[in-house]
C-alpha cells in the first residue's frame, strides 16, 4: 500500500515538474536566413525568412528592412507563417516573417543584421551574405540576359517598345512591354513598374490573351503577349531613360505538357531600359497657345441662331484630333457687349485608335442676351503645335450671329437664365394672392406643440386603464352575488329611506316605522348576504358583532329597531317630530355601519 | 428711475421700431397688393416686409413677396420667400408652380432623381393634408380606437370576433397615419434649408477659408443645412455633395 502511495506521489511530481518545464517561458530565438540557401541566380526570387522560435503567439513588430546590397524588395509587407510541433515530448513553436527579394545583378549580395522586436524585447539577426550567379541555361529557358533573349534553344524574353524614339514636349508616346515566347506561358504578371517621373502617364488596359499575336524573329516563331501599355506625355525637354519593367512569367515546357500535375517554372524577366528624346517646342508660340500638341480640328457653334432677351444660349467649341487635350486652356474669344457670359463647362473624351491617342474636348459657355438686337460673336481661335510639321498652327472658326428679340418681357434676372427654362410651358409666375376675407396667420406654435393638443393625444391612454378596472369589477360582481349585494346595500337602504322621508307626511305611524325597521334589517341582510326574512334582531346583532362593530353602535341599532317596533304597536306614541328623529337616526346608523363593517 | 426726457426718448424709439399701431397687417398687405397690381414692385415688396414685421407667418405674404422680388430681378430673395411660403403651405399649387418657374432661372442646373410614382402621390397627399390635418386625423382615430377599446374592456365577453377585426383595422390605420405624420414632420419640419443669396459662392471642404474649394454654386440654389459652426454652415447640395459655405452667403428658409 505504501509503495503504491509512493509511486503515485512520484508520478504526480514528475508530471507537475514536466508541466512546469513545458509551461516555462523560454527566451525566444530569432534568426534570419534566405531561401534557397544556395544556387541563387540573378532571376531567382529570394525568400528572406526571419524566424522566431520558442515563443507562443509572440507580438512581433515588422522590422525595417534597409541597407540591402544588390537586392530589392518586391513586396514591402511580409507574409506570416506560424507552426507548432511536438517532437519527443518537446513542444516547439515557430513564427516566420517572409519577405520576397529579387537580385539586381550577378555578384555579391548581402542583408545586414535586422533589428526585430519580439514581445517588447529587441533582437538582432546575423548579417547574411551570398553570391548571385548568372542563371544557368536550361533548354526551356535559354538565355542569360536579364530580358531572357538568347540565340538558341527555347526562349522566353521580354521587351519594351516605344511608339516613337523622338517626340516633342506634350506629344504622347506609347510604351508597350511584351513577352515573347517559343513556349506556352501563363500567369504573366508585373513585378515592378518604371517610375515615369518625367511624364504624365496613363495606363491603357491590355487583354493579354486576346491581344496575343505571333511574330517571327531571326527565323524563329514567337507568341507575343502584350503585358502593359503606358501612354506617356513628356512634361519637359531632354533625353530620358525609361526604367525596365520586371515581369514574372509561368513557363510550361514541352516536357510539362505530359505531366498533369506540372505547374511549370516561374521566371523573372526584366526589359532593357529605353531611351526617349524629347524636343522642346519652338519659342515662337503665338498668343493664345494653351499647350495643345497634336493634329487637331476645331469648330465653334451656337445651339440656335434666334433667341429672346434673357434666354440661355449655348456656345460650343470643340477640338478633336490626335494628341492630348487633358491640361489645355480653353480657346480665347472676345465677349460682345449686351450679353452675360458664364464660365465654361468642359468635357473631355479620349480613345486609343491604332496606338494613337485621340482626344475630343468640348467647352460650353452659357450666353444670356440682355437686350434685343443682332449680336455678332467674333471668330474664335485655337492655337496648337503640330508635331508632324514642327510648326504652330492657328485654327479659326468663323464668326457667329445671334438674333435677339424682345420676347415676353420678363425681367432681366441678375444671376442669368438656365437652359431648362425654355422647356417650361409656363410663361410667367402666377399673380399675387388676395386676402379674400381670411385674416393673416400670426406666428404661433405648431399644433403638435400646443398643450391642449398633447392632452387630446394622451387622454385615451388614461381612460383605457379605468375601463379595464371597470370591466373587471363588473365581472367580479356578476360572479359573486353576495359581494354585489353588499356593495349595493347602502345605496338601496339610502334610497328606501329617501322614499320613506318623501312619503312621511301622508303615511301612518305604523307603516312608517315598519318600513324603517325593514330597511335597517334588509341593509344588514344585504351586507351579510342573508335573507331578511330569517334575520332576527339577535342574529343581526351577532353578525354585526362578528364584524367587530362597536358595542355602542350595536346598541343604537337595536334601540332604533325597538323604537320602531314600539311605535308600530303604540301609534299614538309617535309624533311627526319623533318620526324625523327616527329617520335621521336610521340614516346615520347606515352610514356608521357602512364604515364599521 | 427714468427722467422725463429719457422716457420720451424710449417711447420715440419704440414708435420708430414697431409698426404704427393704427395700421393692421391686413391693411399693409392690401396696399402691397395694390402696388403690385400697379407694377410698383419695389413698394409692394416694402409693404409685404412691413406685414412680416407684425410677426405674421402666412404663406400668402411670403408668396407675394417672392413675386415682388422676382419682378425686381432678385432671384435669391424670390426663391427664399417662395421656399418659406412652401414650408408654411406645402399643398399650395401656385407656390410650387412659381417656385419651379423661378428656379428655372438659376445658373446651377439641379438634377434630382425621379421619385417613384407611389411615393410621389403619397407625398402629395401628405402635403395636401399638411402636418395639422394629419395630426387631427391621428387624434380622431386615437379617440375612436380608444373609445371602442374602452367599451369592449368595460363589458368583457359581450363582443364577437367582428369587434376584434374592427379594432385591428383601426389600430393599423392609426399606425399608418401616425407614421405618415412622423414622416411629414421629418421631411417638412425637421430638415433645415437655405437659399444662396450671393451671386456666386464657393463650396469648400471645411469650415474655414484655408480649406480647398470644391466647387462654385450660384444665387438661388436651395441647399440643406447639416451643421453650423461660427460663420460657416455645412450644406448638402441637391446632387448629394457636401461642403461648407459662408453663413452670410445664404438666407435661411
Amino acid at each position: 500500500m505504501n509503495r503504491l502511495r509512493q509511486g503515485a506521489t512520484g508520478l504526480v511530481l514528475a508530471l507537475a515538474l514536466g508541466g512546469v518545464s513545458v509551461a516555462q517561458t523560454r527566451t525566444p530565438e530569432v534568426q534570419a536566413y534566405v531561401q534557397p540557401r544556395a544556387g541563387i541566380t540573378d532571376v531567382t526570387q529570394v525568400r528572406l525568412v526571419i524566424e522566431i522560435k520558442g515563443a507562443q503567439n509572440p507580438q512581433v513588430e515588422n522590422p525595417s528592412i534597409g541597407g540591402l546590397e544588390n537586392l530589392r524588395m518586391l513586396r514591402n509587407r511580409p507574409s506570416v507563417e506560424q507552426s507548432t510541433s511536438f517532437i519527443n515530448g518537446q513542444v516547439s513553436a515557430s513564427y516566420r516573417l517572409i519577405y520576397t527579394l529579387l537580385p539586381e545583378r550577378t555578384g555579391p549580395a548581402s542583408i545586414p543584421g535586422l533589428k526585430v522586436k519580439v514581445d517588447g524585447k529587441s533582437f538582432t539577426t546575423e548579417p547574411i551574405r551570398f553570391e548571385v550567379s548568372p542563371s544557368p541555361k536550361r533548354p526551356e529557358e535559354s538565355g542569360t540576359e536579364d530580358n531572357g533573349r538568347g540565340s538558341s534553344g527555347n526562349v522566353v524574353f521580354v521587351e519594351t517598345k516605344l511608339s516613337r524614339d523622338e517626340v516633342w514636349v506634350g506629344e504622347p508616346v506609347m510604351s508597350t512591354a511584351s513577352v515573347y515566347s517559343t513556349l506556352r506561358v501563363h500567369d504573366i504578371g508585373l513585378a515592378e513598374l518604371p517610375s515615369f517621373s518625367q511624364f504624365l502617364a496613363n495606363s491603357i488596359p491590355v487583354d493579354i490573351n486576346a491581344e496575343a499575336t505571333r511574330a517571327e524573329i531571326e527565323g524563329r516563331g514567337y507568341a507575343v503577349y502584350p503585358v502593359r501599355r503606358d501612354l506617356l506625355i513628356p512634361l519637359g525637354p531632354g533625353t530620358y531613360t525609361i526604367d525596365p519593367y520586371t515581369i514574372q512569367i509561368q513557363v510550361q515546357s514541352r516536357r510539362d505538357a505530359f505531366d498533369l500535375f506540372a505547374r511549370g517554372t516561374t521566371v523573372i524577366r526584366k526589359t532593357e531600359p529605353t531611351t526617349l528624346k524629347v524636343k522642346p517646342l519652338p519659342d515662337n508660340a503665338p498668343a493664345g497657345f494653351g499647350g495643345a500638341v497634336g493634329d487637331f480640328e476645331f469648330r465653334a457653334s451656337l445651339d440656335r441662331v434666334e433667341a429672346t432677351v434673357n434666354d440661355a444660349v449655348a456656345l460650343r467649341v470643340t477640338v478633336e484630333g490626335a494628341g492630348s487635350l487633358k491640361a489645355i486652356d480653353p480657346p480665347v474669344w472676345t465677349e460682345p457687349t449686351g450679353v452675360k457670359v458664364y464660365d465654361p463647362e468642359d468635357n473631355l473624351e479620349t480613345d486609343i485608335r491604332n496606338g494613337t491617342l485621340i482626344s475630343r474636348k468640348t467647352w460650353e459657355w452659357v450666353i444670356v442676351p440682355l437686350a434685343p438686337g443682332n449680336i455678332e460673336l467674333d471668330s474664335v481661335e485655337f492655337v496648337f503645335f503640330e508635331p508632324r510639321r514642327g510648326v504652330y498652327r492657328t485654327s479659326t472658326a468663323p464668326s457667329l450671329q445671334l438674333a435677339v428679340s424682345e420676347g415676353d418681357g420678363l425681367p432681366i434676372v441678375g444671376s442669368g437664365g438656365d437652359r431648362s427654362v425654355i422647356s417650361l410651358d409656363q410663361k410667367d409666375i402666377a399673380f399675387v394672392k388676395q386676402l379674400r376675407g381670411a385674416a393673416l396667420a400670426y406666428a404661433a406654435p405648431p399644433l403638435y406643440a400646443r398643450w391642449w393638443f398633447a392632452s387630446l393625444v394622451l387622454l385615451p391612454f388614461f381612460w383605457v386603464p379605468y375601463f379595464v378596472w371597470l370591466g373587471r369589477r363588473r365581472d367580479l360582481l356578476q360572479r359573486d352575488q353576495g359581494l354585489a349585494r353588499g356593495r349595493r346595500a347602502r345605496r338601496r337602504a339610502r334610497k328606501a329611506l329617501r322614499v320613506i322621508k318623501k312619503k312621511m307626511p301622508e303615511s301612518d305611524s305604523a307603516s312608517f316605522h315598519e318600513t324603517v325597521a325593514r330597511t335597517l334589517v334588509e341593509y344588514v341582510g344585504d351586507r351579510f348576504n342573508r335573507a331578511p326574512s330569517g334575520l332576527t334582531y339577535e342574529l343581526a346583532d351577532e353578525l354585526l358583532a362578528g364584524r367587530g362593530v362597536d358595542e355602542i353602535v350595536r346598541r343604537r341599532f337595536r334601540a332604533c329597531l325597538e323604537t320602531c317596533d314600539f311605535a308600530r304597536f303604540v301609534p299614538a306614541s309617535s309624533k311627526a317630530a319623533r318620526r324625523s328623529e327616527v329617520l335621521e337616526e336610521a340614516t346615520k346608523l347606515i352610514d356608521t355601519l357602512e364604515r364599521a363593517c | 428711475m427714468l427722467s422725463g426726457l429719457h422716457r420720451l426718448f424710449v417711447i420715440g424709439l419704440l414708435m420708430t421700431t414697431l409698426p404704427v399701431a393704427a395700421e393692421t397687417a391686413e391693411e399693409a398687405f392690401e396696399r402691397g397688393n395694390e402696388a403690385y397690381a400697379a407694377g410698383d414692385w419695389s413698394t409692394a415688396a416694402a409693404e409685404y416686409r412691413t406685414v412680416l414685421d407684425f410677426r405674421v407667418q402666412d404663406a400668402r405674404v411670403h408668396y407675394n413677396l417672392g413675386n415682388s422680388e422676382f419682378r425686381l430681378g432678385r432671384l435669391g430673395p424670390a426663391i427664399l420667400h417662395y421656399e418659406k411660403a412652401k414650408r408654411l403651405d406645402p399643398s399650395d399649387r401656385e407656390i410650387r408652380a412659381n417656385l419651379g418657374f423661378v428656379q428655372g432661372y438659376r445658373f446651377d442646373r439641379v438634377e434630382v432623381a425621379e421619385t417613384f410614382l407611389l411615393i410621389k402621390k403619397l407625398q402629395e397627399a401628405q402635403e395636401a393634408l399638411g402636418l395639422d390635418g394629419q395630426a387631427w386625423i391621428v387624434v380622431g382615430l386615437l379617440w375612436i380606437s380608444g373609445g371602442l377599446l374602452a367599451w369592449g374592456l368595460a363589458r368583457p365577453g359581450k363582443f364577437g370576433p367582428g369587434y376584434g377585426w374592427v379594432l385591428t383595422a383601426l389600430a393599423i390605420l392609426l399606425l399608418v397615419t401616425g407614421l405618415s405624420w412622423w414622416n411629414s414632420f421629418e421631411r417638412l419640419e425637421r430638415r433645415r434649408f437655405a437659399v444662396v443669396m450671393a451671386p456666386a459662392t464657393e463650396v469648400i471642404a471645411g469650415p474655414g477659408p484655408s480649406n480647398p474649394s470644391l466647387l462654385t454654386i450660384h444665387e438661388g440654389l436651395t441647399v440643406e443645412i447639416l451643421e453650423e459652426r461660427e460663420d460657416w454652415i455645412q450644406v448638402s447640395l441637391p446632387n448629394g455633395i457636401n461642403g461648407w459655405i459662408a453663413t452670410q452667403a445664404v438666407g435661411r428658409v
